[in-house]
């Protein structure tokens, strides 16, 4: 049963999702960016609004979105008196409301909803496998060049301008990343789930990391240990698979803080 | 040695929302010199600082200094996030680079007692450990010049010292010039060729002989004693007459 659901590409994009958002998911946790990762998920819907209110290509449609909401944001300057991350909730909620306001006056009632907010990767296809592979290619390449920088603005970016390793361009491709990544994998989490695939394999592996690179690393391993039993036990119990594969990952972080959950210090 | 400026800085003006950080300031830091900037709370040291480094630009005014130059910064503090996991070893490997002196790097170590840290998390460091591993972060690649902002700030007063002692004795073997924000002002002064008061405008300058007898420094500090302990361990190489007129 479990072989006949498990295509080819449905093995392929799992995997790609794992790593691509697991290493992606570590910056964004060093930098505090889980607001910014979830306002880029939610404006995914303007994206897949705009699609189909004038059929244009849907991917192409919701890269546009989330790339030109990143770049707003990266050049933005800061707001008086309204914090960081007030700033990111509104535009996160408010790119959601618009969307779904979009999606109602436009009445695509052919349309599953629940694909766009939850995803379903079972649906993978050719083409959606070549994309979100060739954006984990992307993502790894792209890694090779800013890796050691990304950690030097985590840790001061004053420290690093003054040793002569300015860090803004970096950091402008690692948000270009992060939305490129959201963006296209969508369809496979879901826009209400992705950005717990962000957190939670980097958040469980800080634990035992030493190192900057051993954290990559675990972070990947449980990415793909939480996706591929949530995507099994979705199958066999008939649940949504985005839904399993978060409770799957969620559960790997619980177990592994549990010491310091049930037991005070 | 022949001293050459390094940095020169004109005429400069910073406001922030209409509230003056920092007016007319021009100075001047030559090779090889050590120049303490000390001034109360909020009178723009750090501010100062940054400017000279070109990491904030100034309302007005110009920053003159080579290109590239190399510079050692140390920070008043960094905010490693908790979730970073980060040896002190890999720390300051992060900012190696092809002009560090190896022998340097473990006399470095060695003094500032960094050896027995090395395989410990930074952020589990307390204050006075970070310090430490910040100066020998700005110092391992001998930079042309040191900016140290308040170095010693969370350690007592035979950590300074110690401290102290070490800067101005590196500064000398690799002719480094070194700037110091402090608002210690009896600890600093010794070591310094120069003292340059700050309050949002450069109070006064010159030798800390002549600044300690300044109006505006006495102003500034009015309050403060100045212990006169052992702490002043330098031998002048000059004099001063009874008109505070430097004699060499």
């Amino acid at each position: 049963m479990i072989a006949e659901y498990l295509s080819i590409f449905v093995i392929i994009s799992a995997f790609v999702m794992a790593i691509s958002l697991s290493s992606l998911g570590c910056v964004v946790v060093w930098q505090k960016m889980a607001f910014f990762g979830s306002a880029l998920a939610h404006t995914t819907i303007l994206g897949i609004a705009w699609a189909l209110l004038f059929s244009y290509d849907m991917v192409l449609m919701v890269i546009t979105a989330t790339v030109l909401v990143s770049i707003l944001l990266f050049f933005t300057q800061r707001i008086p008196n309204i914090s960081y991350d007030t700033i990111l909730g509104i535009i996160s909620h408010g790119a959601l409301a618009i969307g779904l306001l979009l999606l109602s006056i436009a009445d695509v009632s052919y349309i599953n909803l629940n694909n766009y907010l939850f995803g379903d990767i079972l649906l993978s296809d050719f083409k959606s496998t070549i994309t979100v592979s060739l954006v984990m290619v992307i993502i790894m390449v792209s890694y090779i060049f800013i890796w050691k920088k990304l950690i030097l603005r985590t840790i001061d970016k004053d420290l690093a301008t003054s040793f002569n390793v300015p860090t803004d361009s970096a950091q402008f491709i690692f948000i270009i990343l992060l939305a490129l990544c959201i963006a296209v994998m969508i369809n496979i989490l879901g826009l209400l789930l992705i950005t717990s695939m962000l957190l939670l394999p980097a958040a469980s592996s800080r634990i035992v990391s030493s190192s900057p690179g051993i954290m990559l690393l675990y972070a990947m391993i449980f990415s793909i240990i939480g996706t591929f039993s949530g995507l099994v036990l979705s199958i066999i119990y008939n649940v949504p698979s985005s839904v399993a594969i978060v409770v799957c990952s969620f559960l790997i972080f619980i177990v592994l803080h549990i010491k310091y959950i049930f037991i005070r210090s | 040695m022949k001293s050459r400026p390094l940095i020169v800085a004109r005429n400069i003006h910073v406001h922030k929302k209409s509230k003056v950080i920092l007016s007319d300031i021009n100075l001047q830091i030559n090779s090889g010199e050590i120049v303490t900037i000390i001034g109360p709370n909020g009178s723009g040291k750090t501010t100062l600082l940054k400017i000279l480094m070109k990491l904030e630009k100034p309302n007005n005014g110009k920053i003159f200094s080579p290109k590239n130059l190399k510079i050692g910064y140390l920070p008043q503090k960094i905010n490693v996030p908790s979730l970073l996991p980060i040896k002190v070893s890999y720390f300051l490997n992060l900012y190696k680079n092809k002009q560090q002196n190896i022998h340097l790097h473990n006399y470095l170590l060695k003094e500032l007692k960094i050896e027995n840290i090395l395989k410990q998390q930074i952020t589990s460091l307390s204050g006075g450990e970070i310090q430490r591993v910040l100066l020998v972060r700005a110092i391992m690649n001998i930079p042309r010049i040191l900016i140290l902002d308040e170095p010693t700030s969370s350690m007592d007063i035979s950590g300074q010292n110690k401290i102290y002692n070490l800067i101005s004795q590196i500064s000398h073997r690799f002719n480094i010039a070194v700037i110091m924000v402090s608002h210690d002002l009896h600890m600093v002064m010794a070591k310094s060729q120069r003292v340059i008061c700050l309050n949002r405008h450069i109070c006064c300058s010159g030798t800390p002989k002549n600044v300690l007898q300044h109006p505006e420094y006495k102003k500034l500090f009015t309050g403060v004693k100045i212990p006169d302990t052992a702490i002043y361990t330098h031998k002048h190489n000059h004099t001063h007459s009874i008109t505070n007129k430097i004699l060499r």
